[in-house]
């Protein structure tokens, strides 16, 4: 179980980004570096930052006083075909060049979601200070396309909902901070939502549900690289995110069809910490400092299921990386 | 208690979703091109007209990270006549063998200080039968055309450009 908490805490972090040989990268010294891994890597931050933003809610009727569910929720955001490749200017890179460039040639290579056949990653050389220099196949991707016919981003939360008062929701998300040899994770997120409904005359006597939802999420992880060898070596993944969305539901028997529109946004860190050595022999001390931002307009629509307190979901947003989210958990008043 | 049993939920979801993103479709293969120099020193051979070296050149830094050697070639073989050549060149022919694998064999002109790249013939240049254990067995074979060698201690810098495929 360790084994596994660990592997799939460094790959939810940043996917995959263990097959990355950063002491290659920073062949082309740590400015190469940062400028090659934000585009190398950009579309797991932001999927992930979108992706956590799903499952606040499975409908827009607040609780009875004191009512109250726990859910689990997993999402997973679709990475855009856009997102595949990162465009690679020459111009932007002093040590890094394509094989065979001019110094102003450009092309798509592969990101953490590309590509990972021969074909499409072109060959790169690195140069150092000595004008030494060695070419080799840009990194590849993770290969999710090919291997599962798709590419996503997937996050998980655990969240509680409680009823408070003049038809309020608090919701809080949270996982105490996780520690192991391998990783540390924690995960904070607050929301609430307010019927909307009862403060606007006629309206409120519709047969539906209108709310409002104000959420923000805090997800802190770190992976440690080599444990073994290089103890101070670790993947930082920070990341932020704030949600405001307008909701309506309509209660059918058992069924539940809910919606929403509204906006979505992120912020996130990725840092490299720890020393790195490369071929020439030049440390490099917390080489990489990353920052994502985005943010979407949002429309979902989903609906659930409750069975005697026990509530299943599933719905389907839209956004700039549009995301799944599912739902289980159980929901009393 | 429960707080436990959830967040090893969370985690087996976690699991679930991430070890499906961690297909690979095959062992992931790279392109590697560098250049690896085998320096011929040649001695004692002033009163010659020709000389024959054999050496071995480790390609190991080719690998990296990876495993193994899926394909393997040489591009170009790039000869340098160095300072220590007590004369200004040598006119001759150069037979230059990589295990069984004639990579070239043709006259030539090495000029003190200068370069001449030869590209290998695509026909020729596939090295991948002759590696073993990282290296690969090099043969020199220098025949003047110009009168004997005269000088006792030179050395020639056979530089190979080397396209491999690792997995």
């Amino acid at each position: 179980m360790k084994k596994i908490t660990t592997i799939v805490f460094v790959l939810c972090s940043m996917v995959s980004f263990a097959q990355i040989d950063l002491e290659s990268i920073l062949e082309g010294g740590v400015g190469d570096a940062q400028t090659f891994l934000r585009g190398y890597i950009q579309p797991a931050p932001t999927g992930f930052g979108y992706g956590v933003n799903g499952g606040w809610y499975t409908t827009a009727k607040t609780h009875k006083f004191l009512g109250f569910d726990i859910a689990v929720i997993a999402n997973a955001s679709m990475v855009p075909s856009s997102s595949e490749t990162f465009t690679f200017n020459e111009a932007d890179y002093t040590n890094i060049q394509l094989d065979g460039g001019t110094g102003t040639s450009s092309a798509e290579l592969p990101t953490l979601f590309g590509s990972q056949k021969l074909a499409d990653r072109p060959l790169l050389e690195f140069s150092d200070s000595d004008g030494n220099s060695i070419s080799s196949s840009t990194l590849p991707g993770a290969g999710l396309e090919q291997a599962i016919g798709f590419n996503a981003v997937p996050s998980a939360m655990v969240q509680i909902g409680l009823g408070l008062w003049k038809n309020t929701d608090l919701k809080v998300r949270f996982i105490p901070k996780q520690s192991a040899p391998e990783y540390e994770f924690s995960a904070f997120g607050i929301g609430i939502q307010h019927d909307l409904k009862q403060w606007i005359p006629f309206v409120k006597r519709l047969p539906f549900d209108v709310s409002a939802l104000v959420a923000w999420n805090d997800v802190k992880s770190k992976a440690f690289l080599d444990v073994e060898n290089e103890p101070n070596q670790a993947l930082e993944f920070n990341t932020k995110t704030f949600l405001f969305q307008i909701l309506a539901s309509k209660k059918l028997s058992i069924l539940t069809l809910y919606g929403g529109i509204g906006t979505s946004s992120f912020n996130s860190d990725v840092n490299v910490l720890g020393t790195y050595t490369t071929s020439q022999d030049v440390d490099y001390i917390d080489p990489i400092s990353l920052n994502y931002t985005g943010s979407s307009l949002r429309a979902n629509a989903g609906f659930s299921l409750k069975v005697i307190g026990i509530n299943l979901s599933a719905d389907y947003t839209v956004q700039e990386f549009n995301t799944v989210s599912v739902t289980a958990g159980f929901s009393f008043r | 208690m429960k707080k436990f049993n959830l967040i090893k939920t969370v985690v087996v979801l976690f699991a679930v979703v991430a070890f499906s993103s961690c297909e690979e479709d095959g062992a992931i293969q790279f392109i590697v091109v560098d250049e690896f120099t085998t320096s011929v020193n040649i001695k004692g051979l002033a009163a010659e007209s020709s000389f024959t070296e054999n050496s071995s050149t480790n390609i190991g830094d080719l690998l990296d990270g990876a495993a193994t050697f899926v394909e393997a070639d040489i591009e170009s073989v790039t000869l340098e006549l160095q300072d220590d050549f007590s004369g200004t060149s040598i006119n001759g022919n150069m037979n230059i063998t990589v295990g069984s694998i004639v990579l070239f064999d043709q006259d030539v002109t090495l000029t003190k200080g200068g370069s001449l790249v030869i590209q290998v013939p695509a026909n020729a240049s596939n090295i991948l039968s002759v590696i073993s254990a990282n290296a690969v067995p090099v043969s020199v074979t220098g025949t003047s055309t110009s009168g004997v060698l005269g000088d006792d201690d030179f050395t020639i810098d056979v530089l190979f450009k080397i396209r491999a495929t690792v997995e």
